[in-house]
């Protein structure tokens, strides 16, 4: 199984404007996926299990998929990126479209931005979750912090660059 | 309607206002943190290998990014919300039955019966530092702004949250911001 380790961290130094960012695909999600968050969270929103109650009392065109699950693979995209000696420094989303049962779920990333600071690399994304239709649920963005060769460690705990 | 009683005195005195720190009712512990990653599926080693783990500049095991916002839940021996929720209605939605639990010194609630139907405008996270399991949380939440817009629809009053999160030896884990909006 290939480990954090044997995969190769990302430097500021390869990073162009404009390239993706390795996605993360989540799915097909199932109701029963949807429950297990669901039930992690102590979440008993009746809309993410009760077909019927989602159906005729809350007119919704299935059991919904929960918006704090999505935040959790919005995350994962940025914390894989950055690696283990790079930081997700910011995510920021909204939430723009229901996803069901059914639903394939791709987080993906743009780089919109790319600059230097305090010795930092700081990188502007934008992000987003399609499904398998290619709707976007999530439009929003990101900040990484990684490494520069030759520079030094991005700290961690993270503190943010001076000026 | 006028716009002083779209948002209302009440509103408007609430802004800047802060709640106490309060304390995670549990701490993170490793049965919690499982279901959790179980369910986002997401099998990073630093979450549960810990002779990997020690080796990275984390120093051990860590929990999720967002984790920290999933260690207050209901304790034993407290109203049981759900059961009380149906009582009242049946066709109660379980929605404020579920997930984090109100607790001393949160903000007081405002009212807003007058605009109720809420939507979620969205959030941002800034990370600092990863939870470590055993730890609890503690965490502030400050009222930034209420202010009112205009939308296709009508107006609309936008409430902007910020939560700060920090770990009980102090040391800050994320800043979260959220916006609700609601008509």
């Amino acid at each position: 199984m290939a480990t954090q380790t044997e995969k190769k961290q990302v430097y500021f130094d390869d990073v162009e404007v404009g390239m993706e960012i390795p996605s993360v695909i989540k799915g097909p999600m199932t109701q029963a996926h949807i429950m297990r968050w669901s039930a992690s969270q102590e979440n008993w929103h009746r809309i993410h299990y009760d077909h019927p109650f989602a159906l005729d009392h809350e007119k919704l065109p299935n059991v919904l998929i929960n918006g704090s699950w999505k935040q959790q693979v919005m995350s994962q995209l940025i914390k894989d990126w950055a690696g283990l000696e790079g930081w997700m420094w910011k995510i920021a989303f909204q939430h723009r479209s229901m996803n069901v049962p059914g639903d394939t779920l791709t987080a993906w990333g743009k780089v919109l931005e790319r600059y230097e600071r305090d010795g930092l690399g700081i990188v502007e994304l934008e992000i987003g979750l399609r499904n398998q239709d290619g709707v976007e649920a999530c439009p929003g963005s990101a900040t990484a912090v990684l490494p520069i060769r030759g520079g030094r460690p991005v700290p961690y705990p993270f503190v943010p660059p001076q000026g | 309607m006028t716009s002083g009683e779209y948002i209302t005195a009440e509103m408007k005195a609430a802004i800047g206002k802060e709640s106490e720190p309060r304390e995670s009712s549990m701490e993170a512990t490793e049965s919690e943190h499982r279901r959790f990653i179980h369910a986002i599926m997401d099998d990073d080693p630093i979450y549960y290998d810990e002779e990997y783990a020690k080796e990275t500049r984390y120093g051990g095991i860590v929990c999720t990014p967002l984790f920290p916002s999933s260690v207050s839940r209901r304790q034993l021996g407290t109203p049981d919300p759900l059961t009380e929720g149906f009582k009242n209605n049946p066709d109660f939605d379980a929605l404020a039955a579920s997930g984090q639990v109100a607790r001393p010194g949160d903000l007081p609630e405002l009212d807003m019966s007058h605009i109720p139907r809420m939507l979620n405008g969205g959030n941002s996270i800034e990370f600092f530092q990863y939870m470590k399991l055993g730890e609890k949380t503690v965490s502030k939440t400050r009222i930034v702004d209420i202010y009112e817009r205009e939308g296709r629809s009508g107006r609309m009053v936008f409430m902007v949250n910020e939560t700060e999160v920090r770990n009980d030896k102090g040391e800050l884990l994320m800043i979260s911001r959220g916006v609700s909006i609601r008509r």
